[in-house]
């Protein structure tokens, strides 16, 4: 009989001496290790941010913790601080298409400046108006003109009224109006007077009414003409005199900013517009009666001097390379921008002025951090954003806008050019579907930045992992952490890893553990972070989640879940499970028991059959019946009929880790010989009998430890696990110490005779020339087994056995 | 407080309305009364009553034939509009109102409303010959009777400071003095005091001017004025940065044509301050 070897307390847990580190505490430690065990990951953002194109956007996919974030932005700030700051971005009203503001792009710095002086030439532009309105050259040309034109009706008239009163008429205004009648004693003549006139009188005087009636006709409509023509003189008066004043505010600001095309042709636009709006702009001034206007007076439309503000929607005068932003609320509004409205008399109003900027104009120039899931959350925000780098330009509306929703009137501004490269930061999960669904998604974001969820334990990566982790103790301003302390966090890091030549990825855990410790520490009044004070926080992270688990192992201890932890059994062997909760995952034994009898060679999952077992763990059944099958009875069908449980488990099982002790389980059900019940194991099995690795070994294994040791080691307890499993060991302390103290065992197969040696104590045997197992070994006891419910088999299936016969022994 | 009645005459032109916009606002200010006064002119109904009466329409030109029932229903129609427009605006400032419409020659009516009134308020293109443009031939009419206080608009409906005051030490500019000082403690301004430099020693006006203002707050800046020609008046009063101003109609400087001047080239509301009821008692006494 071969022996298996147990694994020594070395192999179980890989342990980072103090010593070796090569300081006392971290405060020796300095620099900023930025990009610790993900080459990958750093390679793909340079390569994006190098090859700058606009469809090179970056996915940065990894998972929690890894530390995405962080070495993202560090990287993109590097490559921004050698480019140059971004233009100014301003919005200013569009004089020729009012609903279409106009965007201004200026270079850093001159968008502020450019915004304040025309604020300052608003500010004074009143008053320069009303000055030019007041000056006497001003008031004395409009008078001539008002003069001139005014007098000419007036004249006429006057003239007409003069000539009126000569034949004994007056000149009357009706409330619509203009009549004459004829007068007696300086009174208008009533119509009873007016009969008592002989009748060549009346009809002298109404003759002469009528003639003058038309002569008034003729002179009101001419009126209107006059009057235009007054109103041409005004205007052409109004551009002259408003035009030297609005050039005197202008020309100033012109000279300055002579060489931006831009801004030269907006101030000519400004100007004309003054000009036009000039006496508008000086009356809009008077305000607005309080409700509103009267009921005679029809509501105007006051011209406000803020069409002439500059609306600096980015401003980069204290940017002094390009931006790097990371948006934390990618809603639609926060990403676009947004077109805001204030009330105004029961109305919606809005202007170019309620134009905000969002974080794709912000960061346009340099780049963009967005959470790819709260991306994918927020309405419309993931297919506009993929509009924008698609056509290179921005257009903020509101969404409604977007779908062609809303019909109210808004302003649509001219789009901005992009220049932005985006960087989404989530999980491989997203990423995956993205591309698989969305078949914009490779086109737009062609580099995937993949964050490893560990890294070779190396020690090159070891001393970088440890100034990672000093670096983000001082960032936090934690207290200085002693070697003991960072080779504890290392050996946390690699059981996260969950191997002994790994290091954790996802340093987000241990940043938390650094944070805990620091706080034990200081709980112990002590100045350096030790390795108890790590240890300390590691142990109450886990007693703060293990309620369950201790749930769990209290019904072990009362014998409510049975699990045997000495003696032997037929049939039964404690498998291992891993349940996981939150953030804490837990081992925990659980009774396998398997029962055979003559059958047509099935073996039955009776998780299966309830619908609790999972498609792996049934094919690990599969496997082991067809293991059976090919190793004891090539020569004869496999004639039994077994069934295998999980005694006690009331939900789902999944998973192939447990098809050894399965195969274990039931060759003892069909040998009838006993296996111990001190062991337990945990493995996955092929056709051929070969034990495979599994996952959560440490945890299964704790779990069997913690059970022992509650009904107390017997020094004969332990686990059988995969011999591919043993580079993943990185087992508690205290089950190291377990089995350096000959307390508990750990031993690693390799075959499934292997397993059965150590389970029963019996030689399995090895096949002989004639294919047949020696006599005595274990093996060889469950061939013959085999070969017996064959023989009952076939008598059974032989012609002339009664049907009652058949069915009676059915039973047994 | 002197205003505790205010008339506004209305007849529907844009600078009565104006005229009602500002009044209001001050009798809100002042606690008083404002009555709207509507003119039904005599003149026009008897015109309406001859066999061949017709208008000519003052924007088409068209003739229209006219008898006395259609100019009666359009008195009555534009007298409506003048009161829901009264009720609209008192109702706005929460003042009470009443509304009178009087049947008689307008001139007269109205000469009578501002000896019966502590203001008269009205546009100042009333009863022109094109249509409430410009001067209108009541407003002179008012600025020519040298009685009472009369405010008179333009088609700004706004009263703000500061206000200005022509104070040539006569009876009528004391009493002008007051008014303006009144205005100034309304707006919570200072008042511009003009004196004439070709007038009597300018201190000894100031020292005057300063023993009439009642309300201690209110700040005094006295301005030169000068009275060369109505131009330069009207010129000086433009140019003080005042906007309101207060006029004595009878003085040694305003002369009827300053006074026309004035009003024609002032854009903001001018008080003419006449002789007050009680001088005129004094002096036929």
């Amino acid at each position: 009989m071969a022996t298996t070897k147990e694994l020594g307390p070395a192999a179980l847990r890989r342990t980072y001496e103090p010593d070796t580190l090569g300081f006392k505490t971290t405060d020796e430690l300095d620099g900023h290790p930025d990009a610790v065990g993900q080459p990958r990951a750093v390679a793909a953002i340079e390569f994006a941010t190098g090859i700058g194109r606009a469809e090179y956007n970056v996915f940065a996919l990894g998972a929690t913790g890894t530390g995405k974030h962080s070495l993202v932005e560090n990287h993109l700030r590097k490559r921004a601080a050698e480019r140059p700051a971004p233009p100014d971005v301003c919005y200013v009203h569009n004089f020729e298409q009012k609903d279409e503001p106009k965007i201004l792009i200026l270079p850093a710095g001159t968008g502020k400046a450019f915004s304040k002086e025309m604020t300052r030439l608003t500010g004074s532009l009143r008053s320069a108006l009303r000055g030019a309105f007041e000056s006497e050259e001003y008031q004395t040309r409009r008078q001539t003109i008002e003069d001139e034109f005014k007098e000419r009706p007036r004249q006429e008239l006057k003239e007409v009224e003069a000539r009126a009163r000569e034949e004994g008429l007056v000149l009357l205004r009706s409330p619509s109006g203009i009549a004459f009648a004829p007068t007696r004693d300086g009174e208008v003549m009533s119509g009873e007077e007016f009969q008592q006139l002989p009748p060549e009188e009346q009809e002298g005087i109404q003759r002469t009414v009528e003639a003058f009636q038309t002569e008034v006709q003729m002179a009101l409509r001419e009126m209107p003409s006059w009057d235009r023509d007054r109103q041409e003189k005004v205007r052409d008066l109004e551009k002259e005199v408003i035009g030297l004043a609005i050039e005197d505010l202008l020309g100033g600001v012109r000279n300055r900013y002579e060489e931006y095309e831009q801004v030269a042709t907006y101030l000519d636009a400004v100007r004309e517009d003054v000009v036009e709006h000039a006496r508008d702009l000086v009356e809009s001034e008077m305000p607005q009666p309080e409700g509103g206007p009267t009921p005679n007076q029809p509501p105007s439309t006051p011209i406000s001097l803020r069409r002439y503000h500059v609306n600096l929607v980015v401003d980069n005068s204290k940017t002094e390379n390009a931006p790097v932003i990371y948006e934390d609320n990618p809603s639609y509004d926060n990403l676009v921008g947004r077109i805001e409205h204030s009330a105004r008399f029961g109305g919606m109003f809005t202007d170019f002025t309620h134009i905000k900027a969002g974080s794709l104009c912000h960061a346009n120039g340099g780049y963009l951090m967005v959470d790819a899931q709260r991306l994918l959350q927020a309405p419309f925000a993931w297919e506009t954003l993929k509009r924008a780098l698609q056509s290179r330009r921005l257009q903020i509306e509101s969404p409604a806008q977007a779908m062609n929703m809303m019909s109210a009137m808004s302003l649509l501004p001219q789009p901005l050019d992009l220049d932005v490269q985006v960087v989404l930061l989530g999980s491989p999960m997203i990423y995956y579907l993205l591309s698989q669904q969305d078949p914009d998604f490779d086109e737009l974001f062609k580099v995937a930045s993949d964050f490893a969820e560990s890294m070779d334990a190396t020690p090159e990566n070891c001393d970088g992992y440890v100034r990672l982790l000093a670096m983000l103790a001082k960032k936090d301003e934690l207290r200085p952490f002693d070697n003991t302390a960072m080779a504890r966090l290392l050996e946390h890091s690699t059981r996260i890893a969950g191997d002994q030549d790994k290091l954790t990825a996802r340093v987000g855990i241990l940043h938390d553990v650094l944070r805990e410790a620091n706080y034990w520490a200081g709980q112990a009044d002590s100045d350096v972070v030790s390795s108890n004070h790590v240890q300390q926080a590691i142990d109450a992270q886990i007693h703060r989640a293990d309620r369950i688990r201790e749930q769990s192992y209290e019904q072990i201890e009362h014998g409510t879940i049975m699990i045997d932890t000495d003696g032997r059994q037929v049939g039964q062997i404690n498998g291992l499970a891993v349940i996981a909760f939150g953030n804490l995952a837990f081992g925990r034994p659980n009774r396998l028991t398997a029962r055979v009898r003559v059958g047509k060679g099935d073996v039955v999952d009776i998780e299966r059959e309830v619908e609790l077992g999972g498609p792996l763990h049934s094919k690990g059944v599969l496997i082991l019946g067809a293991y059976l099958g090919a190793n004891y009875t090539d020569d004869k069908p496999l004639s039994l009929a077994a069934s295998l449980v999980f005694e006690q488990s009331y939900s789902g099982v999944d998973g192939d880790s447990a098809s050894a002790a399965e195969s274990f389980a039931l060759l003892s059900a069909i040998s009838k010989v006993s296996l111990r019940q001190d062991l337990a194991v945990t493995g996955s099995m092929n056709q051929h009998g070969r034990i495979q690795p599994i996952g959560g070994v440490n945890e299964k294994i704790e779990g069997f430890f913690d059970v022992c040791k509650s009904s107390g080691l017997t020094g004969s307890q332990g686990v059988i696990i995969p011999a591919t499993n043993v580079r993943h060991l990185m087992l508690r302390h205290d089950v190291a110490d377990a089995v350096a103290a000959g307390q508990f065992h750990i031993y690693p197969i390799e075959t499934v005779d292997e397993g059965i040696e150590l389970l029963t104590g019996e030689d399995t045997g090895v096949r002989d020339e004639t294919g047949k197992y020696p006599d005595g070994t274990f093996n060889r006891k469950v061939a013959d087994r085999l070969a017996e419910m064959a023989d009952k088999r076939r008598i059974f299936d032989s012609p002339g056995v009664s049907e009652s016969l058949r069915s009676g022994s059915e039973g047994r | 407080m002197p205003f505790r009645r205010i008339v506004v005459a209305l007849d529907g032109s844009p600078t009565s309305l104006a005229a009602l916009e500002a009044t209001a606002e001050l009798a809100s200010a002042w606690g008083a009364e404002i009555t709207g006064l509507f003119l039904e002119d005599t003149s026009l109904l008897r015109m309406a009553s001859l066999p061949f009466a017709q208008e000519v329409g003052s924007h088409s030109g068209a003739f229209r034939a006219l008898n006395v029932g259609q100019a009666e229903r359009e008195l009555r129609s534009q007298a409506d509009r003048a009161r829901n427009t009264l009720w609209y605006v008192a109702e706005r400032f929460r003042l009470t109102a009443s509304f009178n419409v009087a049947r008689g020659t307008v001139q007269k009516e109205l000469l009578k409303a501002l000896n019966e009134s502590d203001m008269l308020s009205m546009g100042k293109g009333g009863g022109s010959v094109a249509g409430g443009v410009g001067l209108g031939t009541n407003a002179k009419a008012v600025a020519a009777s040298g009685t009472g206080v009369a405010m008179l608009h333009s088609h700004v409906a706004r009263v703000s400071g500061p206000p200005a005051v022509i104070y040539d030490g006569s009876p009528s500019a004391v009493r002008a003095l007051e008014i303006g000082g009144e205005f100034a403690s309304t707006l919570g301004t200072s008042l511009l005091v003009l004196c004439p430099v070709e007038g009597e020693c300018r201190e000894e006006l100031q020292e005057k001017a300063s023993a009439t203002i009642r309300d201690p707050r209110t700040k005094l800046e006295f301005r030169p004025l000068v009275t060369r020609s109505p131009q330069d008046i009207a010129r000086n009063v433009r140019s003080s940065g005042a906007n309101i101003v207060v006029v004595p109609t009878k003085g040694p400087v305003l002369t009827k044509e300053t006074v026309e001047t004035l009003l024609f080239r002032f854009f903001g509301p001018v008080i003419l301050v006449g002789e007050s009821q009680t001088e005129e008692g004094d002096g036929e006494a």
